[in-house]
């Protein structure tokens, strides 16, 4: 797999590209900002751009500025957004925005940089990136009547991988379930919360997201 | 006034009327005929003892349509003239003008039905002019009135002279040649059976007080305008501290954890499993440093409120609420940088308020924008019983509201929850 990254920080670029190298990931360019980003992968053609939300002149979003950029310009390659924040509103305008091959993720993932790798891979095949913590934080949530409640533990499993971009094939793996458990699970679920089944996996994401976050 | 006191005058005044060929009558208060002389009695037919109330009876017994014009009536004015002495009169008026000159009070008065103006020593003075150098009228005096309080005196006027309604008006004068620049005009109309027949003004030099007032505005706007400066200069420290975490602190917190990620894999494991074990604890702890200093810089400057606006941030602090909160309305378009922050806080500390203090189980936030002005509220139903004076926390939010000219109000009746109102203006 090959990545192209960008952040502000020598430091952080340094150190990730390292440890993607060491996991056998070649960076085929790293840049302090998004116009950099953009040569590289104008370039050298990456399977994902790992970007980093702030970065300089304005410190803001540039990050997701260069990664719509990107989508729209080289719709082959993913894209992963970094943030320090897990801000609910970043990742619902990403995914919004980006049917999919596009991520958003909390800067600290790169520790578990295994886990980190997945979602490059996952984002790479195209398939929608949530970080858990965004997840969480929308699951976690304090509501004065929850259907949540609802939910067997089991199911909330299910749920947080659904909204996380998984597949049922993916949370199949995760959980140890058969494909059609999973199936049913889904179903379930979407029949409690009362939603309309969605048949593929983005609108699946953007449904359960949209749900949670209203 | 009753028929004129000084007796000897008054005696006098009618022995030399009845001596008259020219019919006359005299009107005293409010125009009540005391007095007709025989060639007026002899002309409307009436008897000089049972004089009708009022002119209007004396007027209809005047034969033919022009008749009117034929009877001369002397009135309390004319009488108080020729019951003083030339001499009186021009003690008495140089007394006044003395204190005219003093207290810096002209007077005038206007009779309507003659149309006549006049105007005292000081009256001339304060309006630039050399003491009765001139005849004046309403033309002349408005001319001398600054062009753009020129309407208002025009206007009041009219309706003291038409509907009788006195005035009191502050005017600039047109030429501040003189040290004279504001003005206090009073005026009374002196009304006769519904209709006005004199106007008595007073005009007053307010220079002075108009100079302190204007300083005292000044020092007002300057103290307003520091006091934004202050809060707005604090509003951009906390944001520069937390860019400054952000970019700087937890940063290099977040490239610790790669490069003791980096040290581990380069760690034979079998060989040192302590080391390995220690490597972990250390990256667990520095994940846990990394989650408080994001707290702490998400507390001291929300980035969502800078980056995406006011709905994202409030979205964002209620979603992390440990109560059930809302935001049942707020503005999707951008509002001032200072009036986005001073909601945000406005909002964090009522909820705050609502956990901590108030046990409430429930929380809505509405912030509306009208034309002009936006109106935050944020309702919770709590214990109630809450006052500005009281915590430090709604006394500062209290400031902060009253530096951008806003208002905050709370209504908080005991065991009845909590409303915490500001309306903010808003260009």
């Amino acid at each position: 797999m090959r990545v192209a990254l960008a952040d502000d920080s020598l430091l952080f670029r340094e150190g990730l590209t390292r440890l993607l190298q060491d996991s056998g990931v070649e960076v085929v360019g790293q840049a302090p900002d998004a116009p950099g980003l953009l040569a590289i992968v104008e370039s050298c053609s990456p399977d994902v751009a790992v970007v980093d939300i702030r970065m300089p002149p304005g410190h803001s979003d540039e990050g997701l500025v260069a990664a719509r950029q990107i989508r729209s310009s080289h719709p082959e390659v993913g894209v992963l957004v970094l943030s320090q924040y897990v801000e609910v509103d970043y990742a619902m305008a990403l995914v919004e925005e980006q049917p999919k091959g596009a991520g958003y993720v909390l800067k600290d993932r790169v520790e578990n940089i295994e886990g980190f790798i997945e979602s490059i891979r996952r984002v790479s095949a195209g398939e929608v990136v949530v970080d858990p913590g965004v997840v969480a934080l929308l699951v976690g949530r304090s509501r004065e009547r929850d259907p949540l409640e609802e939910l067997t533990p089991r199911e909330l499993e299910v749920l947080h991988l659904m909204a996380e971009g998984r597949s049922n094939q993916a949370i199949s793996q995760e959980l140890f379930l058969t494909g059609r458990t999973v199936e049913s699970h889904v179903r379930s679920i979407f029949l409690k919360l009362d939603l309309q089944p969605a048949d593929d996996d983005h609108r699946r994401v953007l449904a359960v997201l949209r749900y949670l976050r209203a | 006034m009753s028929p004129p006191a000084a007796k000897s005058a008054w005696g006098r005044l009618v022995s030399a009327l009845d001596g008259l060929d020219e019919p006359v009558v005299v009107l005293v208060e409010d125009s009540r005929p005391v007095h007709l002389n025989p060639a007026g009695a002899a002309l409307t037919g009436l008897d000089p003892g049972e004089l009708p109330g009022d002119l209007a009876g004396i007027a209809s017994a005047l034969p033919g349509r022009a008749g009117e014009a034929e009877l001369i009536v002397l009135t309390a004015q004319h009488l108080d003239a020729a019951l003083t002495t030339p001499e009186e009169h021009a003690e008495s008026r140089r007394q006044l003008n003395q204190a005219q000159a003093v207290a810096r009070i002209g007077s005038w008065t206007a009779d309507m039905i003659e149309r006549r103006v006049e105007f005292s020593d000081e009256q001339y003075r304060l309006y630039g002019l050399e003491p009765q150098s001139r005849h004046v009228d309403i033309h002349t005096f408005l001319s001398l009135i600054h062009p753009e309080d020129r309407a208002a005196m025009a206007a009041a006027a009219d309706r003291a002279a038409l509907k009788g309604e006195p005035f009191k008006l502050e005017h600039r004068l047109a030429d501040a040649g003189s040290d004279v620049e504001w003005i206090e005009a009073r005026c009374e109309p002196v009304l006769s059976r519904g209709r006005v027949v004199r106007m008595v003004g007073t005009c007053m030099d307010i220079t002075e007080r108009k100079r302190h007032e204007e300083s005292l505005q000044a020092s007002l706007a300057e103290v307003r305008a520091s006091r934004i400066r202050i809060v707005s200069a604090a509003d951009e420290e906390r944001r520069r501290v937390e860019r400054d975490l952000h970019d700087g602190a937890q940063q290099r917190l977040v490239s610790l954890t790669m490069a003791l990620r980096v040290a581990r894999t380069q760690l034979d494991e079998q060989a040192h499993p302590a080391v390995l074990a220690t490597l972990e604890e250390i990256s667990e702890e520095l994940q846990m440093a990394l989650a408080e200093l994001r707290d702490l810089a998400r507390g001291i400057h929300p980035a969502m409120l800078t980056e995406r606006g006011l709905a994202p941030a409030l979205e964002s602090l209620v979603l992390r609420s440990p109560l059930p909160a809302r935001v049942v309305a707020c503005p999707d378009r951008r509002l001032p940088a200072s009036l986005e922050i001073a909601i945000y806080y406005l909002a964090a500390e009522a909820l705050t308020n609502a956990i901590k203090h108030a046990h409430a189980s429930r929380v809505t936030i509405s912030v509306s924008a009208e034309d002009n002005h936006v109106v935050v509220e944020v309702c919770d139903d709590g214990e109630g019983g809450a006052r500005i004076a009281a915590g430090t926390g709604l006394r500062g939010l209290s400031d902060r509201v009253a530096a951008l000219d806003g208002r905050l109000s709370i209504h908080s009746p005991p065991g009845a929850g909590t409303t915490l109102t500001a309306e903010l203006p808003c260009e």
